[in-house]
């Protein structure tokens, strides 16, 4: 059932929608399910049966652990012609035997990095320089430079296409340097649609803008915010390191190794951890 | 030794509501998941996500068969922090990345060998020409998104999922599996149009 938010889908559309419907239809069929079970029952039958083998387990293992390792496979089958039940009754051998036997090779992939928006790998902050004549104060000291939201309205489901064009302008805008434009955009963005659900998406745009265009104060005053926000927990660690680099900017050493170690508690990659070290390293009050 | 209820597609966490409701999956216990169960469970969806992210092959089944290996292997590490529909998808997802990385590879040392274009796709016989073309030219189509868009793209447009599912299943933010759908229905749109699966392109 679809949500009131969820935008139409292509499936429906007059151009694209046959391709679409056709390839919807294409499933595995009940034969390739059926050989694909018939080949995991047998790869795992032969991973425990060795595994037991492998440590003189087999006495344990025929005397039962209690735990009964049955394969199940019943098709269920869109055209109601039945069933394929195979079952397969093998008598697992204790977990610390199969724990000790079993291969453990990197047979899966390293997990992928949680979150899908990108907090710029790159510091947006190239060199630290003193920002002339300036004073910078603590971020929860500075006061927020762009519009108050105005009161929360629902999102209708006409609203989610019209907000992902308008974010879609403001990230080309910011793609070619333009940040004012870019941020008026997100503005504009932010005004018509109180409660968008891009709302994490806009925050970081608007921090890695404000941050490229060198309003540092105003960026470090979002990030100050974004940190305590658990929209945004999972990139805190990038965040305080971007935090590390304005402060760096603006001459503040203290605050820019705090800000660094920070990052570094909440788990930098490598390389981005390395870098930030050297940064911390590297800075010298004016 | 206990039995765990997990509802199909529910966070392990979630108390057992009493009686077994279908899609149930026992388990013996915590740790030791009944992998004959979960297949019938979750092979369907994940034989189609895998043929949609890798396209049409003996591969297929070879991911698909892969993925449950995995799991087994796996078992003692699912915690149950996510469902295990979103475990399971999660292994089947990088293997089919991890694939088709090696495949690139792959293409790259044969087309320098060989000098010509590789085709993988092999469509199941007995399909008509116009389904086969059209899947075919979808299927293309597809392998040219980035993955995260072609994720998004696949669970939406083909699975239709919802935003919120596809959110718990990817354990990303529904804002970010909107802008990842916008943007892949854009660059699957304007490549379709230029390889419409009639042949004739515009």
């Amino acid at each position: 059932m679809r949500t009131l938010a969820d935008p139409p889908r292509l499936i429906d559309d007059p151009e694209l929608g046959q391709a679409l419907r056709l390839t919807a239809g294409d499933h595995l069929s009940e034969q390739e399910l059926a050989r694909s079970a018939e080949v995991v029952a047998r790869r795992i039958s032969a991973i425990t049966a060795s595994a037991a083998y492998g440590t003189g387990a087999a006495t344990g293992m025929l005397a039962g652990v209690g735990a009964k390792v049955a394969l199940v496979l019943i098709i269920a089958l869109g055209a109601g012609l039945g069933g394929v039940v195979l079952f397969l009754d093998q008598r697992a051998p204790t977990a610390s035997a199969t724990a000790a036997a079993e291969t453990t090779t990197p047979d899966e992939p390293a997990q992928p990095k949680p979150g899908g928006v990108t907090v710029p790998e790159q510091s947006v902050v190239s060199s630290p320089s003193a920002v002339a004549g300036r004073n910078p104060t603590a971020p929860e000291e500075m006061k927020a430079s762009r519009p108050t939201r105005p009161q929360a309205v629902e999102p209708s489901s006409s609203d989610l296409p019209a907000q992902l064009i308008l974010y879609d302008e403001a990230k080309r805008a910011g793609g070619a340097g333009d940040y004012e434009r870019a941020l008026a955009l997100l503005d504009q963005l932010e005004q018509r649609f109180a409660r968008t659900m891009l709302q994490p998406e806009i925050d970081l745009s608007r921090v890695d803008w404000l941050a490229r265009s060198g309003r540092d104060e105003e960026a470090l005053t979002m990030v100050a915010k974004m940190v305590r926000d658990p929209a945004h927990q999972g990139k805190s660690a990038q965040l305080y390191r971007l935090s590390g680099d304005l402060w760096r900017r603006s001459g503040d050493c203290r605050r820019a190794r705090e800000a660094y170690a920070q990052a570094l508690s909440r788990g930098l990659p490598p390389v981005d951890a390395a870098s930030a070290r050297r940064a911390a390293g590297a800075c010298r009050q004016p | 030794m206990g039995r765990e209820i997990l509802k199909l597609g529910s966070r392990c966490g979630d108390s057992p509501s009493g009686a077994m409701q279908p899609g149930d999956i026992p388990t013996e216990s915590r740790g030791d998941l009944d992998i004959g169960a979960l297949f019938a469970a979750h092979a369907p969806f994940l034989g189609r996500v895998i043929r949609r992210y890798t396209g049409s092959g003996p591969h297929v089944d070879d991911l698909l068969q892969e993925t449950f290996i995995v799991a087994f292997k796996k078992r003692r590490d699912f915690e149950g922090r996510s469902s295990v529909e979103t475990w399971l998808y999660g292994i089947a997802a990088r293997l089919c990345w991890r694939h088709g990385r090696g495949l690139r590879r792959f293409d790259r040392l044969r087309k320098t060998l060989a000098g010509r274009e590789i085709q993988h796709e092999a469509e199941p016989p007995g399909r008509s020409l116009e389904r086969r073309d059209a899947v075919a030219a979808v299927h293309a189509v597809l392998k040219k998104l980035p993955n995260k868009q072609r994720e998004v793209f696949v669970l939406y447009e083909l699975e239709e999922r919802e935003g919120n599912e596809i959110a718990a299943l990817l354990e990303v933010p529904l804002g970010t599996v909107w802008t990842r759908l916008h943007q892949g229905r854009k660059t699957f749109t304007k490549l379709m149009r230029r390889h419409p699966p009639d042949g004739d392109s515009p």
